[in-house]
């Protein structure tokens, strides 16, 4: 059988928290579009797919995360396109917050991206090329309640992104922030109706994003004709700071 | 346990990789005194990060050996470790034999 030619049929990509979720509609993405696709989770594989290969970790072990990458230099020597989407969400009144779920959220959504960021960067300069898309939040910027310690870190991880595109551009890696509104997931599922419906009648455009939204713009930010993107963040639906 | 020849064989093979970046002129001159930070260093700060990058990718990838060189227990030194080439094996060979 002839290997599948799609936009990333030479590329290697890393997608985090890739076992449901957007992570999930993602591998899935670049598996049909013939990427490698190297999938990070904390549980176990959820896709079987001749070029998918899957590393049970948590990306917020900073160990386990160089030995991830250690492990895909020696098999596929190279990573070009890494999807940050590893996240966790406790929606609770911030007086209500156990520490060890603000901590786990930190770590997760905020320390996780930022050392998958750095092993990958240290692969992707030696071919001149990266492209490190972190999902991020409408969070970020509309701040609900509830969402205290999740919207900080989704806040977090765009300054971070602004930082690292710069400290990563002469290697030719960009870096940039999706951020999404309301899309169909078990981590929405967290979050009761009512609150959802009046966080996104906020929204310019008040709809509940589809998978094909989401293609669409990190199709925009991996493509090799991006070089020129670097340090921005899309919101869906017209959020804005 | 990784030996003090491999771990300077790492060190030369990260510094011959800034060289090939190098313009003739500005080559390093690789021993075990080159200087790799502070005002003898002929390294920039950029190429300072690569090479650090380069060894701990090399101990790692190479050797199974994962350490940080950039910890606090680095800046804690009196003695930097990255003074010079034989430092920074020295200490690469402390944190090995820590674990």
């Amino acid at each position: 059988m002839e290997p599948h030619q799609g936009r990333y049929s030479e590329r290697v990509v890393v997608v985090t928290g890739a076992r449901k979720g957007i992570g999930r509609m993602l591998a899935d993405h670049f598996l049909t579009e013939g990427a490698r696709v190297i999938g990070l989770s904390r549980g176990d594989a959820a896709i079987t797919h001749a070029n998918y290969e899957h590393r049970s970790l948590d990306v917020g072990d900073n160990l386990a995360v160089k030995s991830a990458f250690a492990a895909i230099s020696r098999s596929d020597g190279r990573v070009d396109i890494v999807v940050n989407n590893a996240g966790v969400l406790t929606s609770v009144h911030a007086l209500l917050m156990p520490s060890s779920r603000a901590e786990e959220m930190v770590r997760t959504n905020f320390l996780g991206g930022f050392y998958v960021a750095c092993e990958a960067a240290k692969l992707m300069r030696k071919g001149k090329f990266g492209r490190i898309i972190n999902i991020g939040s409408m969070a970020s910027v509309l701040e609900p309640v509830g969402d205290s310690i999740y919207a900080a870190t989704k806040a977090a991880s765009m300054t971070l992104a602004g930082v690292l595109a710069k400290e990563f551009a002469s290697y030719g890696i960009t870096v940039n922030t999706l951020a999404v509104s309301a899309l169909q997931t078990d981590m929405l599922g967290q979050i009761p109706p009512d609150t959802i419906a009046a966080v996104l009648a906020e929204l310019p455009l008040p709809r509940l994003a589809t998978p094909s939204d989401v293609f669409n713009v990190v199709d925009f930010f991996a493509s090799s004709e991006s070089s020129h993107i670097t340090a921005q963040t899309l919101f869906l639906g017209g959020a804005h700071a | 346990m990784i030996t003090s020849d491999e771990v300077e064989e790492v060190i030369f093979h990260a510094l011959e990789a800034l060289n090939a970046d190098l313009d003739p002129k500005d080559q390093i001159a690789i021993s075990l005194a080159t200087p790799l930070f502070g005002s003898d260093a002929a390294i920039d700060s950029l190429g300072f990060v690569s090479l650090i990058v380069d060894v701990e990718t090399a101990l790692i990838v190479d050797h199974e050996l994962t350490i940080s060189l950039a910890d606090d227990f680095a800046a804690s030194r009196t003695q930097s470790p990255y003074s010079t080439v034989e430092t920074l094996r020295d200490y690469i060979l402390t944190l090995a034999a820590g674990q």
